[in-house]
């Protein structure tokens, strides 16, 4: 009896290849596109994301109230902005939009997300970003009025961002903790399905605003190990993938049946030094660090040729802020020794570097710690696991210690919360009176030359002050097969109402 | 046999209690924390004591502890900190793909094991013999996640027969699944059979030693009965007991197979709890894969007597 059962079972395994070869097993219909994201998603719920790499997940079910485009110019999206003083915002929102349960998106549904994100108890990471807001109300049936208790520049580009995602009131209060899994939105797709670690199913909105989308539905597939996600591409499983390793970059490109998009993206590669305890407390010493450290070397070699090199805090793709005249000199060991002798330090200084144990991070600092080592520094490195890096850098337990950011669209996001005195990521613990004031006092002035000449005054104070170690601008590495006619966005989330199969 | 059942049932009281105490405790003494896990690098001390309070960890441990043991006792395991899912369901959705793929790997490792290891045993110091040994050295010594690449180069992108990683539900698609299922079983199951094919080889060669053997020859029963009737059904034991600490592991989850697969089994869920200290799936998982364990280990037991009539339970 078993062995009449294995036969069967083998002769069916042996068939197996031939159906699928026939059949449409995993080749995609031209409805469907499977998309390789790095990770699953944590939470749907825009106002507790706090994963970069959930944001191609969130811009597909959700809608800001504000576009922004890939060159970052700011659009109306499922609302109009407008600014009658420099303290007050009317959101005008177009009429007849529903979410994807069909509740009203109305001046009570936008207050109500207002509410919950501003809400000290949601601990929402949103209320921070959304900065000074004094009142939110609904002063027409599509329209909100928002005072704020001070000007705020970068409200306009909060709103197109995270903390513009609206969500549906009604799907909140039904939902309760399940909203976290069962989000719904505005957004161009609707949630059909979602098996942790597996898959992510979305369907086309009939009723978003600019239409239904072109492709019917989207399965996102979260592979983590990046070579697997390469060959679930070349080998037309997935038909886009996001987090194409730098390494690969040119193996991708060769392919004829591939594109690889690469552009340049928002956040920083950067190293905090611990500003507040020897030997990193001495400026010349966090100086002499970084013109020893040659960022080119780790552009060439850790990140192959993708990116660009980094000198401050605002990368080129914030055109307007991105200060091009900061050109230190950098992987000159020389001029390191004389600054540490300048400064009356003879003997080598220990430091120890913090990365987390992925081999591109390890790459890095062992990068760091030989050129370092050149300059007269005694490099150890310290590796630890991502989940401890956050609580690494609060607690300033370090010497310098990796603390990459993913970026914002305005430099603002980029500067502030690094750089004021009480920022919450000012893990250098940097106390700059000048830098902290110039940058409270770009938040609040509007004209945008004047920010300008703000956000630049401040870079330079920061070069020189060095309290962090800045290496690369990142690129926003992409992939997908030919066919595929889609559009790439400096902070690497994937909008895919703009995409089709050709 | 039912005061056997009864007893090995009793003793799972004091193993999950003990394993309760361990997986709560131990999770806890691991820097980090699952907030600022949570948050990452948008924590901001507001949101961070907001989150605390609202999923209790602002309070003592042993509360905490006594909290969560009661509320699983009436069967809530309470929910993910990483995404608020229920984590019993999680566990058994995490339960299912991993079982499914542990029970293919199992009979592809011994497809290919227990013949290789008994024409090692029965042709010794042949060609046959060495080949099969040398296999298995070369199955015991790959890592999984380089043949695993291995099979999906081969498989998906020259010869493009089967979907490079990816998982279905057979109650969904039971053709997609087995297309799916292929490679990670495959990959698994050589891994496996390595082992198993050195145990029934070792085994087997004892027992055609043995003096009933003899007899079984000089009475002249065929060899190949000798070998199947005779020799095998006398070396299953220390096999089956091999296959049940196997099946014990696979269940276990197979963290590298399940990346490499994109396979969305109880590794990976576990591993990656672990690493954002989502204490509540941690400890529900272990827990699950202790009761697992135990009764793996009593259906091994209960195997034992029908292979074996003169092992008694007791």
């Amino acid at each position: 009896m078993l062995r009449r059962t294995l036969l069967k079972s083998l002769a069916a395994s042996a068939a197996l290849p031939l159906v699928l070869r026939h059949g449409t097993a995993f080749a995609a219909a031209p409805d469907v596109l499977d998309v390789a994201i790095v990770s699953d998603p944590v939470t749907l719920d825009p106002a507790l994301m706090a994963s970069f790499f959930e944001l191609s997940v969130q811009y597909n079910l959700h809608e800001p109230l504000l576009h922004v485009t890939p060159d970052l110019a700011i659009e109306p999206g499922l609302a109009e902005l407008s600014a009658p003083d420099d303290t007050t915002y009317v959101l005008t929102l177009k009429d007849g939009l529903t979410f994807h349960d069909g509740t009203a998106i109305d001046a009570e549904a936008v207050k109500a997300n207002f509410d919950r994100m501003l809400d000290p108890a949601t601990g929402s990471p949103r209320r921070s970003e959304l900065g000074p807001i004094a009142s939110v109300e609904a002063s027409g049936p599509l329209e909100v009025t928002i005072k704020l208790s001070a000007p705020y520049a970068p409200f306009a580009g909060v709103l197109a961002n995270r903390a513009g995602m609206m969500v549906s009131p009604k799907a909140v209060a039904d939902l309760g903790a399940d909203f976290a899994t069962k989000a719904v939105g505005s957004g161009p797709y609707k949630l059909v399905s979602w098996n942790k670690n597996s898959e992510l199913v979305l369907e086309a909105f009939d009723g978003y605003w600019r239409g239904k989308p072109a492709i019917g539905r989207v399965v996102f597939h979260p592979i983590s190990d990046e070579t697997v996600r390469m060959t679930n591409l070349r080998s037309g499983t997935v038909q886009l993938a996001d987090g194409v390793a730098p390494q690969l970059v040119s193996q991708v490109e060769q392919a004829s049946d591939l594109t690889m998009k690469q552009r340049p993206g928002l956040g920083f590669n950067a190293f905090s030094f611990n500003n507040t305890r020897a030997p990193f407390d001495k400026a010349a010493v966090r100086q002499a660090f970084v013109t020893a450290v040659g960022p080119q070397v780790i552009q060439r070699a850790v990140y192959f040729g993708t990116g660009s090199v980094s000198n401050g805090p605002v990368p080129p793709s914030i055109a307007w802020a991105y200060d091009e005249t900061l050109d230190p000199a950098r992987g000159d060991a020389e001029k390191a020794k004389s600054i540490l002798s300048e400064a009356g330090i003879s003997d080598p200084v220990e430091v120890s570097v913090t990365v987390t144990n992925s081999p591109l991070q390890v790459r890095t600092a062992e990068i760091i710690q030989a050129q370092a080592g050149q300059a007269g520094f005694k490099v150890s490195i310290n590796q630890i696991d991502p989940t401890s890096l956050i609580t690494v850098l609060r607690q300033k337990d370090f010497d310098l210690c990796m603390s990459p950011w993913s970026g914002r669209s305005d430099p603002d996001g980029n500067m502030f919360n690094y750089f004021t005195k009480d920022g919450p990521n000012n893990f250098a613990g940097y106390q700059s009176d000048a830098v902290d004031g110039l940058l409270k006092k770009a938040r609040t002035t509007l004209d945008q030359d004047e920010r300008a000449t703000l956000y630049k005054q401040a870079q330079e104070t920061i070069a020189e002050d060095a309290p962090m170690l800045f290496l690369t601008f990142p690129s926003t590495l992409q992939a997908s097969v030919a066919k595929l006619d889609w559009m790439q966005w400096p902070d690497g989330a994937l909008r895919l109402q703009f995409a089709k199969f050709s | 046999m039912g005061k056997f059942l009864l007893s090995r049932l009793l003793s799972l009281v004091p193993i999950l209690f003990g394993t309760s105490l361990v997986a709560f405790f131990l999770i806890r003494l691991i820097p980090g924390d699952p907030v600022i896990a949570l948050l990452g690098l948008e924590a901001n001390d507001d949101a961070i004591a907001a989150l605390r309070s609202s999923l209790a960890l602002d309070r003592s441990l042993p509360v905490q502890y006594l909290a969560w043991l009661g509320n699983v006792l009436t069967g809530d395991f309470g929910r993910s900190i990483q995404g608020g899912r229920q984590v019993f369901p999680l566990i058994l959705g995490a339960l299912g793909p991993t079982a499914l793929l542990a029970v293919a790997a199992l009979v592809i490792s011994l497809l290919i094991a227990i013949p290789a290891g008994i024409v090692a045993a029965t042709r010794r110091d042949t060609v046959a013999d060495y080949g099969a040994s040398f296999a298995a050295l070369c199955g015991l010594s790959m890592p999984s996640f380089w043949l695993g690449v291995l099979l999906i180069l081969a498989f998906s992108i020259y010869v493009p027969i089967l979907p490079a990683s990816g998982y279905v539900s057979p109650l969904v698609d039971p053709l997609r699944f087995l297309s799916f299922l292929v490679l990670p079983a495959l990959t698994l199951g050589t891994a496996l059979s390595a082992a198993t094919m050195r145990m029934t080889r070792a085994t087997m060669l004892e027992v055609l030693r043995a003096d009933f053997i003899r007899t079984a020859r000089a009475k002249g029963v065929p060899w190949r009965r000798v070998v199947w009737r005779h020799a095998f059904r006398n070396a299953q034991i220390p096999i089956v007991t091999l296959i049940g600490i196997q099946m014990g592991q696979l269940l276990g989850g197979v963290v590298i197979t399940e990346t490499v697969f994109s396979w969305p089994g109880i590794g990976k869920l576990t591993v990656d709890a672990i690493f954002a200290r989502d204490y509540p799936v941690v400890q529900g998982a272990v827990l699950v894969t202790a009761v697992l364990f135990v009764f793996i280990n009593l259906l091994t037991d209960v195997v034992y007597t029908l292979i074996d009539p003169r092992v008694g339970l007791q």
